[in-house]
């Protein structure tokens, strides 16, 4: 489904992405791990066309993602859930969920807007309220959500969990396996909590300095010696 | 005494309200591109020629809006036109400062071309309605100030409409709000932009008939109606619509008291003045956003 392939991202002469590839199958949920600084965001960005790559080819199914304008790439069912939610602060959450399904034309939208209010009833109560008045909790609530709108072939969440109190981010966790088991949504999932992560990951690659340090099946990479010792912390 | 009081906030009301109008253009772009531009009045200026030859051969009220509707059209292809030659060029390698400079660049261009094409003599606008007044016991007022008053009314209501009711105009709020996120819904940034100085110049037309009808029509009318759309902008905060319409009728009022209680001649400074004591007091404006949201 999305292919990279050996991939150089730089800013200015910092290089944040030093060579690397990856691959994500349909129906897959991948898991990105890797330090502050490791090129996480940055290769989320890189997908999703905001920043691009000097070097190496990213494709979609059978299109090239590395030439395309963003707003193209969101078209193609390629969906980010930025890192530290970015809602938008002065639009109610009624309206932030529109902008989610601002490229669709299909009659879905309702029926997902029923599903995202289901999915959290927080969200509901509070949809004329701004977004910049919500939680940290509500506002990754409601940014998944606007995901979720958006139609996603492929999702992406960058970090979905920093910074939220335990009981919430295993609410969060809990809606991220649901929408990818019931609905079938490819997931690639950037992520500092580990376990948790890897614990329901298909696969998972290790990003160190840029490059792909490790990959391999998330059981498998739960009981690396390595990663226990960096990422989980036994 | 008290009756001159009730027909100043009135008189200020009204022109406060083409001052709203020539803000919310201005405050918009700076919202959704970060521009700002010093040559935003002479796009007023613009709207008003264009009311000038309208009304040349369609004469009456009839004339007048359709001028009105004229100067609407044309001055917002100025505005497309202006975005893609001048500003978008330097969106992706630009500072602030540079983007002042060419800004300040094209209002010297556009007031010397009009002083070229239509000569520096001030042309009058014909009022429809024969200088008709009302008298409607507080205060009176000329129809042409009530009506000038309506069609400003009439152009916040749609653009608020618009903007708050359809699709695209809450996409251009969200790509002002965040335009990183808005890249991530598949906003065509792009489009917005365009369509952004569309609308902000196309209401700066729109206020360039209403302002010429009141005053006079010249090449260098739009600096003073630029100036105070930046103390409006600066007043309601930079990038706030609300704040654009409150600070506009504002401005008005407090000029229109000024000028009759303190002195006539002081009249333009008033709003520098006030500028002064909220960028002192309210650095964000009255209806500012907090920094970092």
């Amino acid at each position: 489904m999305l292919s990279i392939e050996n991939i150089k991202v730089s800013y200015g002469k910092a290089m944040a992405i030093d060579g690397v590839s990856l691959k994500v199958e349909e129906g897959e949920l991948v898991t990105l791990l890797g330090s502050n600084g490791a090129g996480k965001s940055t290769l989320l960005k890189t997908i999703s066309g905001i920043l691009k790559p000097h070097t190496g080819t990213i494709r979609f199914d059978d299109q090239d993602l590395h030439t395309m304008p963003p707003h193209q790439i969101v078209r193609l069912g390629i969906i980010q859930v930025p890192e530290g939610r970015e809602v938008f602060p002065e639009l109610s959450v009624l309206e932030n969920l529109k902008m989610g399904a601002f490229t669709r034309k299909d009659s879905g939208v309702g029926k997902d807007l029923d599903f995202v209010f289901e999915l959290f009833p927080r969200l509901k109560e509070r949809r004329r309220q701004w977004a910049g008045t919500l939680s940290g909790g509500e506002a990754q609530m409601l940014a998944i959500a606007r995901g979720i709108l958006s139609a996603p072939k492929l999702f992406m969440l960058d970090e979905p969990s920093l910074g939220l109190a335990p009981v919430i981010r295993n609410d969060i966790f809990k809606v991220i396996r649901q929408i990818h088991q019931e609905r079938g949504i490819t997931i690639l999932l950037v992520e500092q909590n580990a376990k948790l992560a890897l614990g329901m990951s298909s696969r998972g690659y290790i990003l160190e300095n840029g490059k792909v340090g490790l990959e391999g099946k998330g059981a498998d990479l739960i009981n690396n010696e390595y990663v226990k010792k960096a990422y989980l912390g036994y | 005494m008290e009756s001159l009081f009730v027909q100043q906030v009135v008189n200020g009301i009204i022109i406060g309200s083409i001052y709203s109008l020539i803000a919310i253009g201005l405050t918009m772009i700076f919202g959704v591109m970060k521009i700002c531009n010093f040559a935003h009045g002479d796009y007023s200026m613009v709207g008003a020629y264009a009311a000038v030859f309208v009304m040349a051969w369609l004469p009456g009220w009839f004339g007048w809006i359709g001028s009105i509707v004229a100067a609407a059209a044309a001055v917002g292809i100025l505005g497309v036109i202006t975005e893609r030659l001048v500003f978008r060029p330097l969106l992706t390698r630009r500072t602030d400062i540079d983007i002042i400079m060419v800004s300040i660049g094209l209002f010297i261009v556009l007031e010397n071309l009009s002083q070229l094409v239509f000569g520096a003599t001030p042309r009058m606008l014909q009022d429809p309605f024969g200088s008709a007044t009302v008298n409607l016991g507080l205060f009176s007022t000329s129809i042409l100030r009530l009506f000038c008053l309506a069609f400003s009314c009439i152009a916040m209501g749609f653009l608020h409409l618009f903007l708050n009711r359809t699709q695209t105009g809450i996409a251009i709020r969200a790509t002002s709000q965040n335009r990183n996120a808005a890249l991530l819904m598949g906003i065509d940034i792009s489009h917005v932009y365009t369509l952004t100085f569309a609308l902000g110049a196309g209401i700066a037309g729109i206020a360039g008939v209403l302002y010429g009808t009141l005053f006079a029509v010249f090449p260098t009318m739009g600096a003073l109606p630029t100036l105070k759309a930046f103390v409006v902008t600066i007043l309601g905060g930079m990038g706030n619509l609300r704040g654009a319409v409150f600070g506009g009728f504002i401005l008005g009022v407090a000029e229109t008291l000024g000028g009759s209680y303190i002195s006539m001649q002081y009249k333009n400074s008033i709003g520098f003045v006030i500028i002064i004591l909220v960028l002192l007091i309210r650095p964000n404006g009255l209806f500012g956003r907090r920094e970092g949201t």
